[in-house]
């Protein structure tokens, strides 16, 4: 019994599924890069079997044990994918195929892939679906395994209701995760479909869909989604953007023809506007003199969509806009999209309670012995779980502040160093400055020195795992306490 | 006969004082007094200006005389009431920040110092709030008074014209600590004294000690009379203005940037502690004060950090003078002071960003500086911690709030 092989195994076969269509691929395309995928697909189904065949499920967990086998099934998937790029030979620096495999798992948007058009179909297609596979470990980890354990705190997704103690084969756990699955491919093949009705070809439907479902932001193109240089696929691209920053139990219900739990949800109400305002304002901030045209306004409503659901597709440059419309993204990406959906950043949810939590705290300015709740829509969110989220908050803007010095250290601009630090731990992307896009990717982002894209790799990785995962994992894992319950020690004054 | 008797009854409490027949206004009270004070300071300003020999005497004791009349008008034609509620406390705050931001800006607007009342305005708010940003192009060649005027709102700003009001203001009975806590600048309003007004006092004692002490050390350094004043009192403030364009590198001496650095710490040290100090308490008792413990480890951290950086930043600066201009930097920048000797614009974007860090914790609480205070950012990070210790031991119990310094 290990929780770290349980999860480890089902990494290393998911990673291996995609290796395997990869290869399949690669053969279709001439045989490019066959032989180094077809090995790790066959390396990492051989051993993810192995895993999966010797490790026993296990039936109660500690939440310490949890966090260490999230942390490890993260560092498992980013060694894989860095491995492949190695074997590939798309790199011939551990570093930069470190950091590519890191932010595609991530989701992130920064790419330090060169000459992307040149690169054989099979690896393209690995690299797209590390963002897939990114979003999805990213949803069934956030919204699956850690609520029930009492982190995260995002209450509409709550699944459990024993804080300390889950078993991961409770029927309600894994029906919430066959139901996210299921969202999670509704979506994507629904992308694939809208994106092939758009006018793309099966291999760049696939592959866009795969990266914009899950709010990754990878392009198979130099230009990204600019390379089609089509208004329809912008459309599309936005518009799946904003259902991959959705939250998939409603994806899910509006498939099925359930309008309630969509009409009950406020976080869907507050997303919808956050994205509608911040689109309105961008198509008037970035309007031409002589008003807004076709263009203008396609691209401020992609580039908000882009921003709230912290996909990081670009288009029309908006590094070229003013400096407030820029400021403006890089804060919505971190406000970030719904719990409960492949986007990441601070989450609608947390960011309305915490307003809550700002009201409450100035009403009690003026009347000190008033009692006043804070709600989530109609629900009164718990002194504790607010305890959480603002804790949660604090270690963000911590991890921020210390991000950003640690950024302009390794060599990053000012403005670059403090919009990468939220825009990585947003799982975004774009920023100004260093970071500011170009014509789809981040042209100035991939010549930056080494230790500046490790330091934003690691960030993305704590706003993937909202930050828990990887403080509470790493001190499990180096202290050597993940092991099963033991008797808590009485510590003496 | 018997409907005397009836609102007699009624109106309870009131009845000692029902002749009386002033308007019952806190917010009205408390803005004419605070303008008493402004008027004071004009008015030395004021005589400042006319020993000088400068041609700016009629702004300033003519603004004196309108806060004067108005302050006089406002004060002795309103009557406070029994309870002050805390709405209209802050009413009250907000309304006097507002009189005495106008009423100053006045004499920088009718003296020709700034072209426009917007200008002035900027000028005086910065002043009043210790903010310190400015809007005068050429600071030197105006009058002396009008200086010291400038100078002076950043000062009376600095422990807040609310305190002093509390202090002096009689009647004020159970509002006085509303107002106090409607205004105080920190997390904490620590009670010096059983009687709110003579914690406010004992403030303004502290407050008054600490400029006279800069300015005796800055006496010694060689500074003038005048210079010496317009700096220690907008460095115990920890606001920011100065009477050169170039601000502190118009001295250009290390022994007056060593007594700044030294006061805009002691401007930026919880006023309760210097009170302890003042009461005969060891450094030992000081030392269990986890935020000027906090305070002076990121001081030196953060001084030692930039020293660093500027010194291998490749400018072949020596290490000594790296030191010297890091540490007034940081210190300047921490306590929220924003004198500058160095344009620090030029430096590392490493620097930069922890300066920018420094800026937004600010000093401790229950001081003059600004911005977030120390004790809220180790409240903050403790609970972060907290929080995360509970998913490593959903069991454990432990403390948010770091030890305070007892005050009582």
């Amino acid at each position: 019994v290990s929780t770290a092989g349980y999860v480890a195994a089902r990494a290393l076969v998911a990673c291996g599924a995609g290796l395997a269509a990869a290869s399949v691929l690669a053969l279709l395309d001439g045989g490019r890069a066959l032989g180094p995928l077809a090995a790790a697909a066959a390396l990492s189904l051989a051993l993810g079997g192995l895993l999966w065949w010797c490790c026993a499920v296990p039936v109660s967990l500690r939440t310490a044990s949890v966090h260490a086998a999230v942390l490890t099934g993260w560092m498992l998937l980013i060694g894989v994918g860095a491995a492949t790029y190695l074997a590939c030979g798309t790199f011939d620096s551990i570093n930069r195929a470190v950091v590519e495999s890191t932010t595609g798992f991530t989701t992130t948007a920064l790419s330090v892939l060169a000459d992307i058009e040149e690169q054989p179909r099979g690896v393209l297609f690995w690299r797209a679906y590390t963002q897939w596979l990114g979003g999805l470990a990213a949803v069934l980890v956030v919204v699956a395994v850690l609520p029930s354990l009492g982190v995260g705190g995002l209450e509409e997704s709550t699944v459990g209701s024993d804080r300390r103690r889950l078993a991961l084969r409770s029927p309600r756990i894994a029906a919430a995760a066959r139901r996210l699955l299921s969202g999670y491919l509704v979506l994507s093949v629904a992308g694939v479909a809208l994106f092939l009705l758009a006018g793309m070809g099966p291999f760049d439907a696939v592959t866009y869909a795969m990266t914009t479902i899950s709010t990754g932001g990878f392009g198979n193109h130099d230009g990204s989604i600019n390379f089609f240089d089509s208004a329809r696929i912008e459309w599309v691209t936005a518009g799946g953007m904003v259902l991959g920053g959705t939250n998939l139990v409603l994806v899910l219900a509006a498939v099925r023809g359930r309008v309630t739990p969509l009409r009950r949800s406020f976080e869907l109400r507050a997303y919808g506007t956050a994205i509608v305002v911040a689109a309105a304002l961008l198509v008037w901030w970035t309007a031409p003199s002589g008003g807004p045209t076709h263009d203008s306004v396609r691209h401020a409503v992609f580039a908000a969509a882009s921003a709230v659901s912290t996909t990081g597709h670009t288009v029309g440059g908006w590094a070229g806009w003013s400096s407030g419309a820029q400021v403006l993204l890089v804060l919505l990406a971190g406000m970030g999209a719904m719990s409960g959906a492949a986007g990441g950043g601070f989450r609608v949810v947390r960011a309305m309670v915490l307003m809550g939590f700002v009201r409450r705290e100035i009403l009690r300015q003026l009347r000190p012995r008033s009692v006043v709740v804070v709600k989530a829509g109609r629900t009164t969110v718990d002194e504790a779980l607010l305890g959480q989220m603002v804790g949660y908050q604090v270690a963000w803007l911590l991890l921020a502040g210390a991000g950003a010095v640690v950024l302009a250290l390794a060599g990053v601009d000012l403005p670059g160093a403090m919009t990468g630090a939220v825009s990585a731990l947003a799982t975004f992307g774009p920023g100004l400055g260093d970071f500011a896009p170009g014509a789809g990717e981040l042209p100035r982002a991939g010549e930056l020195p080494g230790a500046a894209l490790l330091a934003y790799a690691a960030l993305t990785v704590a706003g993937r795992l909202e930050i828990s995962p990887l403080v509470v994992g790493a001190v499990t894992i180096l202290t050597g306490s993940g092991r099963e319950p033991r008797r808590a020690r009485v510590r003496r004054p | 006969m018997s409907a005397v008797a009836t609102r007699r009854r009624s109106s309870g409490a009131q009845t000692f004082e029902t002749r009386d027949r002033r308007p019952v206004s806190a917010v009205a009270n408390v803005v004419g007094f605070a303008l008493l004070f402004t008027a004071a300071g004009l008015a030395v300003c004021g005589a400042v200006e006319l020993l000088a020999g400068d041609d700016a005497v009629a702004p300033l004791a003519g603004t004196a005389l309108l806060s004067a009349v108005l302050g006089m008008g406002l004060w002795k034609g309103t009557r406070v009431p029994n309870r002050v509620s805390t709405p209209s406390a802050f009413a009250a705050v907000g309304w006097t920040w507002i009189a005495i931001s106008a009423v100053g800006a006045l004499p920088l607007w009718w003296s020709g110092m700034l072209p426009t009342f917007d200008d002035a305005l900027f000028e005086s708010v910065s002043g009043f709030t210790g903010t310190g940003a400015t809007v005068l192009a050429a600071i030197e060649g105006n009058g002396a008074g009008l200086l010291l005027w400038r100078q002076a709102t950043q000062w009376l700003g600095g422990m807040g014209v609310i305190v002093l009001v509390v202090a002096v203001l009689p009647l004020l009975g159970v509002g006085g600590f509303e107002l106090l806590r409607a205004e105080s600048p920190g997390p904490t309003s620590d009670r010096l004294a059983p009687r709110v007004r003579d914690t406010a006092r004992r403030l303004w004692i502290i407050y008054v000690g600490l400029t006279l002490l800069i300015v005796a050390a800055l006496l010694v350094t060689g500074l003038s009379p005048y210079d010496a004043l317009a700096h220690a009192m907008t460095t115990v403030s920890t606001g920011g203005f100065s009477t050169y364009d170039a601000s502190i590198a118009a001295f250009d001496s290390a022994a007056v940037e060593a007594v700044l650095i030294a006061s805009m710490f002691a401007g930026a040290v919880n006023f309760a502690l210097w009170w302890q100090v003042l009461r005969g308490v060891g450094p030992r008792a000081l030392g269990q004060s986890a935020e000027l413990r906090a305070f002076v480890v990121i001081l030196v951290a953060a001084v030692a950090f930039v020293t660093v950086l500027l010194a291998v930043d490749g400018s072949g600066l020596a290490l000594v003078s790296a030191l010297r201009r890091a540490a007034f930097t940081v210190v300047a920048t921490m306590s929220t002071t924003g004198y500058a000797t160095v344009d620090f614009a030029l430096w590392p974007a490493a620097g930069q960003l922890v300066l920018l860090a420094l800026m937004v914790s600010g000093g401790m609480a229950g001081s003059t500086s600004g911005a977030m205070k120390l004790f809220r950012i180790q409240v903050m990070v403790s609970h972060a911690r907290r929080e995360l210790r509970r998913l490593l031991h959903p069991s454990a119990a432990s403390s948010t709030v770091p030890t305070i310094i007892s005050t009582t």
